[in-house]
């Protein structure tokens, strides 16, 4: 199993949406695709079509085996586990729960995606070697300010994956984000050499309960995901 | 009747009751009412519209029409098709068509009941014709195939050219034995060439080689292209020496004369010809060298623009993708080097941050503004391009890596591609359906002339070495044509050159006929001075490979006189009864024809991405006229003649037709067409021995007149409707409609202040909504505001308003410095086939003469178009063939 | 998997680079795109955030 970790340089940066979509695209390749909601905000299920009332999920069981039983399945055939609305939202039960998600039984072809929570550092999670870690950004200042508080941290601890950076809601017009981008491109080396542009079907596609690929296949946002998904399956080549 | 309807209309009521005394009173309304059809609808006069229902009445009373109305309109007009419009109506004439029409089928059987004995016949013999040509061509198709399978290289084998392969092979190591074998090979040469057959033989072993021809057809590669050459030469020169050793009349001074003339065109011809084949038998297609990862040992590359008189709207796209070319900022140095010394050229210059160079005298035109820049620039290497020729973004990137492989290498020169159509495509509107005429030079010649170490500098979209041209003093401006002299120069001088057949920029085409003209006048009067003052034949430094492509660069120029002759050597037996070729017709036939259409099989293998056949000759006769007195004069006197600058950018306001500049090709055409008439007469009237090669020289003349044809067909200058050229793309983009929604696009066409887009389904977009646009440049994502000027199913057409200089910049690196942006410049084209080539010719050729009557000069419009009315009014009143109709109708 | 190996040649980030690559041989990596250094210091210099994280950055 491969497994993604996805989450926000901050909060609110879309990274739940960018989860949905990313796993809608792998998807495509008809390989298992299983999302895990990390977040307490538990909302990774609505992008699925999850209906309302299903308010449990994993964070509400005690073993590892009755959590496993809150999966559901959407229409694409994705495979997610909500986090639940339980009120033990402490990074010891998350790590924990990352770590029995290694007992899941799927082939190694399988892609796991997690939605990690903004507030938690990365570092607590029981990563490995093969792990892929994306970050999402915007492009202003302050998202500047924590990429590099971040790069930092990040040389100072001693585990080794693979950590990236991605721009998210990138809009071309806005001066500062052309500015900062070309800036990010040309001196982080984490930075990925793409972005995911800003589109309006993102937001409009979990009001109709979906994906922006369902929604608009023909959206520049669609193929920025597929260069996302293939870049993904490069970076796992190497 | 009522009273009142006869107040109403009274002349109707007066017809009526005296009809009525003759008819009965459903006769008299049909009359009426045909009548008033006729007259009211088809608005015919009141005499023929009253007489043509008493004409359908009295047929009726021969033909039951009630019965078969429907089927008897039918047969009507099968009988007689050219009673429909527009002469229905006209009831006197028809009357007389109707008249003749009967007689013709009364006194000529038509074949119009299929079960006649001869119709069968007929038939079964066209079936059968057909049957054998539809087996012709199976067999024709599976021996081309089996042909292949045998001759072709094993697919596994390596990937070595043939050339390569032969030049390599380990027998030319030896001296000895080299010389042994060309020694050898030139003895069978000359023995094939020498030996005199009788004609018998001739045709044998012509047909021989046409067979092999025939056999290689479908043979690719280039083991089959050389055999191809070999034979070719042999047929070529067989041909010459046969006609310089049997064909001249001693006896007769007139017919020695211009048979001489003649002989000397032919050897001219067979001149290029073979130094064509040693120029292209291997083009190199060398690859692009990629530079050092580190960017600190890239060299300094100065950019030069020369302007004169141009717009700053032209040199503005060239400046600002000079400056986005990728190389380190600090390496590259972009320079205006302005001879009209123009205010806003400077404003520009410093508002962008270029360089601007002016000098304070004009001399030598483009060299002197060259070599004057040399003097406030110091960068390793100079790039260099026209106001007009947009450079992509990987220019230096692709051509500089030659220089540090190399270091001997002084000058990189890649294809110089037109966006736009130049006169030839225009005029006859074939742009992007033929190869137009520089394709041939920078698609083939030039590349096979960096085999040979011969490659020289166009002018435009090139790199030089500094060093070089300080060792050689500078541009060379003593010629016209001062890039060639100079990479001449630079060659003598020891060092190296090199072609990259990657289209890296594109400019414009000359605007019109006569720019296009001028020039090549300018090229063919350089051409000639280099020859007399710095002659590539002697001298030092060059080796014999390149003074061979040189000498073929420079007799291709003085095509003048040897077009001019062959456009009108049949015309001296015709008028003048000279035998400028003493032979017997047949013997003519055979060693003429086989040997031409071999010579064009193989050009057009050769050739044949590049040029179509036969499309060489309309160029060459469109220039042969002007490059005469030139190129004559600068080979006496060098000294002699001005420099007169291509002017680009000009405009077309209206369509015309340039009769100035046509008038030779119309005169050659009258004098051929003159010919054709004579020898008409003669072959009547003359002497009966002489109808063979009366024939020839007609058939001759008429081949003349089609090409002329073409050549009179440019000169209508079809009018230039846009301002800014639009440009055919296919690259990706996107858009971001107002309310946040995006779509993928496709980039379609681009002009410098527009852009054409398709949409992968139907789009909701009108017209003036704002929309922006997502273009990227490499891995850069670039975004302007653009509104929509014309939409529909799936294209908009958007235009950009006042973009900032950034934005200009930006756009510019997204649309023309596309690193492929002119990379399809050859793949659109099929390769040559002779037959549809020389289709294509024929057709510019009648639209040639339909121009000529189109145009012509106002006081003759009258009397063509009554002519023309006349001959259509005359060829109506012919009996027609009837109608025919099939099973399937 | 397979399908996503290769980059969708469609989508907005279809590189000019590796269309030349593709037509004439050599490698899109021997390309190098060459970074505007001036920009990059114009926007760092422009606002006040950039200029002092760079500057404790490079101390």
């Amino acid at each position: 199993m491969q497994r993604v970790f996805i989450k926000g340089v901050k909060g609110g940066l879309g990274s739940t949406s960018v989860v949905a979509n990313l796993a809608c695209v792998l998807k495509k390749s008809d390989v298992d695709v299983i999302a895990i909601d990390l977040d307490a905000k538990s909302d990774l299920g609505l992008h699925f079509g999850l209906p309302w009332k299903y308010t449990k999920g994993w964070s509400n069981e005690a073993s590892f085996e009755d959590a496993i039983a809150h999966f559901h399945q959407d229409n694409d055939g994705i495979v997610f586990l909500p986090f639940g609305d339980s009120d033990d939202t402490s990074t010891n039960s998350i790590t924990k729960m990352v770590d029995k998600c290694k007992n899941l039984n799927y082939s190694d072809e399988a892609w796991v995606l997690f939605d990690c929570p903004s507030h938690i550092n990365i570092s607590h999670y029981p990563l490995e070697k093969k792990d892929i870690v994306i970050e999402l950004v915007n492009c202003d200042a302050i998202c500047h300010s924590l990429i590099y508080r971040r790069l930092q941290t990040l040389k100072n601890s001693d585990t080794d994956w693979k950590h990236y950076f991605l721009v998210n809601r990138y809009n071309s017009a806005s001066t500062l984000e052309f500015d900062l981008f070309s800036l990010w491109q040309s001196t982080l080396p984490l930075m990925a050499p793409f972005f995911i542009n800003s589109d309006e079907v993102i937001k409009e596609s979990t009001a109709y309960r979906n994906v922006a690929l369902n929604c608009a296949p023909y959206s520049v946002a669609n193929d920025d995901f597929e260069t996302l998904a293939g870049w993904l399956v490069s970076k796992v080549a190497l | 009747m009522s009273i009142t309807l006869f107040y109403q209309r009274p002349i109707h009521c007066t017809l009526y009751l005296l009809l009525s005394i003759l008819f009965t009173d459903k006769l008299v309304r049909y009359i009426l009412f045909k009548f008033h059809s006729y007259f009211n609808q088809h608005k015919v006069n009141v005499i023929e519209a009253f007489l043509m229902p008493f004409i359908t009445l009295l047929s009726s009373l021969f033909i039951n029409i009630k019965q078969h109305k429907i089927s008897f309109e039918f047969t009507l007009y099968d009988y007689y098709p050219h009673l429909r419009l527009p002469y229905r109506t006209y009831i006197y004439s028809n009357i007389l068509r109707f008249v003749i029409q009967s007689v013709f089928l009364v006194f000529f059987k038509n074949q119009l009941k299929p079960s006649s004995v001869k119709e069968d016949a007929v038939n079964y013999f066209y079936d059968g014709v057909s049957y054998l040509l539809r087996q012709l061509r199976w067999f024709d198709l599976k021996l081309g195939k089996l042909l292949k399978r045998l001759l072709s290289k094993n697919k596994k084998g390596p990937k070595k050219s043939a050339f390569k392969a032969m030049a390599d092979a380990r027998v030319w190591q030896n001296k000895l034995v080299k010389y042994v074998i060309l020694a050898f090979i030139l003895f069978l040469l000359a023995i094939f060439i020498t030996i005199p057959f009788s004609l018998e033989a001739q045709a044998v072993f012509i047909s021989f080689i046409l067979l092999v021809a025939y056999a290689l057809k479908r043979v690719k590669g280039q083991m089959a292209t050389i055999v191809m050459i070999t034979l070719s030469v042999t047929t070529s020169s067989r041909y010459l020496w046969w006609r310089y050793t049997e064909t001249l009349n001693w006896d007769d001074p007139l017919a020695l004369a211009l048979g001489g003339g003649l002989l000397l065109a032919e050897t001219y011809a067979w001149l290029v010809l073979i130094l064509g084949f040693f120029q292209t038998i291997n083009p190199l297609e060398r690859k692009p060298v990629p530079l050092p990862k580190d960017t600190d040992l890239w060299p300094t590359v100065d950019v030069y623009i020369p302007t004169y008189n141009e717009p700053l709207s032209v040199v503005r796209p060239t400046t600002l993708a000079a400056l986005s070319i990728d190389w380190p900022a600090d390496k590259l140095n972009v320079y205006i080097l302005d001879d009209g010394k123009r205010s806003e050229f400077k404003d520009f210059a410093a508002e962008i941050g270029v360089g601007y160079l002016a000098r304070s005298d004009n001399n030598h035109a483009k060299a002197g503004n060259m070599n004057s820049a040399m003097r406030y620039t110091d960068g390793e290497y100079i790039a260099i391009f026209d106001c007009d020729h947009v450079p992509a973004r990987s220019f230096l990137q692709m051509t500089m890596g030659q220089f540090l492989k190399d270091s001997k290498v002084c000058l990189v020169q890649t294809p110089h591609h037109f966006f736009s159509a130049d006169p030839f495509e225009r005029n006859l509107n074939n742009h992007s359906q033929i190869p137009n005429e520089n394709m041939l030079f920078y698609g083939l010649i030039q590349d096979g002339n960096d085999m040979w170490d011969a490659t020289f500098f166009c002018g435009s979209c090139a790199v030089l070495k500094r060093a070089a041209l300080d060792d050689i003093g500078g541009f060379a401006f003593e010629t016209v044509t001062e890039d060639a002299h100079t990479a001449l120069r630079m060659q003598r001088a020891g060092y190296k050159t090199a072609y990259i057949n990657i289209p890296q920029a594109a400019g414009l085409a000359t605007d019109s006929l006569s720019a296009h003209i001028g020039q090549r006048i300018r090229w063919a009067r350089g051409m000639a001075q280099i020859f007399r003052l710095d002659n590539p034949l002697m001298g030092k430094g060059l080796s014999i490979p390149q003074r061979l492509c040189y000498i073929n660069a420079m007799l291709h120029f003085l095509s003048g006189i040897p077009r001019i002759v062959f456009l009108t050597a049949p015309l001296a037996l015709i008028y003048f009864n000279a035998y400028i070729i003493y032979a017997p017709f047949i013997a003519i036939f055979i060693y003429v024809v086989p040997t031409l259409i071999q010579i064009k099989a193989t050009n057009s293998r050769i050739q044949g991405k590049y040029r179509y056949s036969f499309w060489g000759e309309v160029y060459e006769s469109v220039l042969a006229w002007y490059i005469l007195k030139p190129t004559t004069v600068a080979l006496f006197n060098p000294n002699k003649g001005k420099f007169n600058v291509t002017e680009k950018g000009g405009l077309n306001d209206e369509e015309h037709y340039d009769w100035g500049i046509s008038k030779p090709y119309l005169i050659l055409l009258l004098i051929n067409l003159l010919g054709i008439i004579v020898g008409i007469l003669r072959l009547f009237l003359g002497d009966s021995s002489q109808i063979g090669v009366l024939i020839i020289s007609m058939g001759w003349a008429f081949y003349n007149i089609i090409i002329l044809g073409a050549a009179v067909a440019v000169a209508a200058e079809a009018r230039q409707v846009r301002h800014s050229h639009r440009i055919k793309a296919n690259f990706p983009a996107g858009v971001r409609l107002a309310n946040g929604h995006t779509l993928k696009v496709k980039i379609t066409d681009y002009s410098d202040n527009g852009v054409g887009i398709e949409t992968e389904h139907a789009h909701l977009c009108r017209v003036n909504d704002k929309i922006e646009l997502l273009m990227s440049r490499g891995n850069k994502q670039f975004s302007f505001t653009t509104y929509v000027c014309n939409t529909r199913k799936k294209q908009i057409g958007l235009t950009l308003k006042d973009l900032s200089l950034e934005k200009q910049r930006a756009f510019i690196q997204c649309t023309f410095s596309r690193a492929d942006a002119w990379l399809d410049w050859q793949n659109n084209f099929r390769h040559d086939r002779p037959s549809y080539s020389f289709k294509e010719v024929q057709k510019t050729s009648l639209r040639g003469f339909s121009n000529l009557l189109f145009h012509a000069p106002r006081a003759l419009q009258p009397i063509i178009k009554f002519m023309t009315n006349t001959v259509i009014y005359i060829n109506s009143f012919t009996p027609k063939k009837p109608i025919v109709h099939n099973n399937y109708d | 998997m397979n399908n996503l190996t290769y980059k969708n040649s469609q989508t907005l980030t279809s590189s000019d680079i590796e269309n030349l690559a593709l037509r004439f041989g050599g490698k899109s990596d021997d390309y190098i795109e060459i970074v505007n250094k001036q920009q990059n210091n114009n926007t760092i210099n422009k606002y006040a955030l950039l200029k002092e994280i760079n500057n404790e950055l490079n101390m």
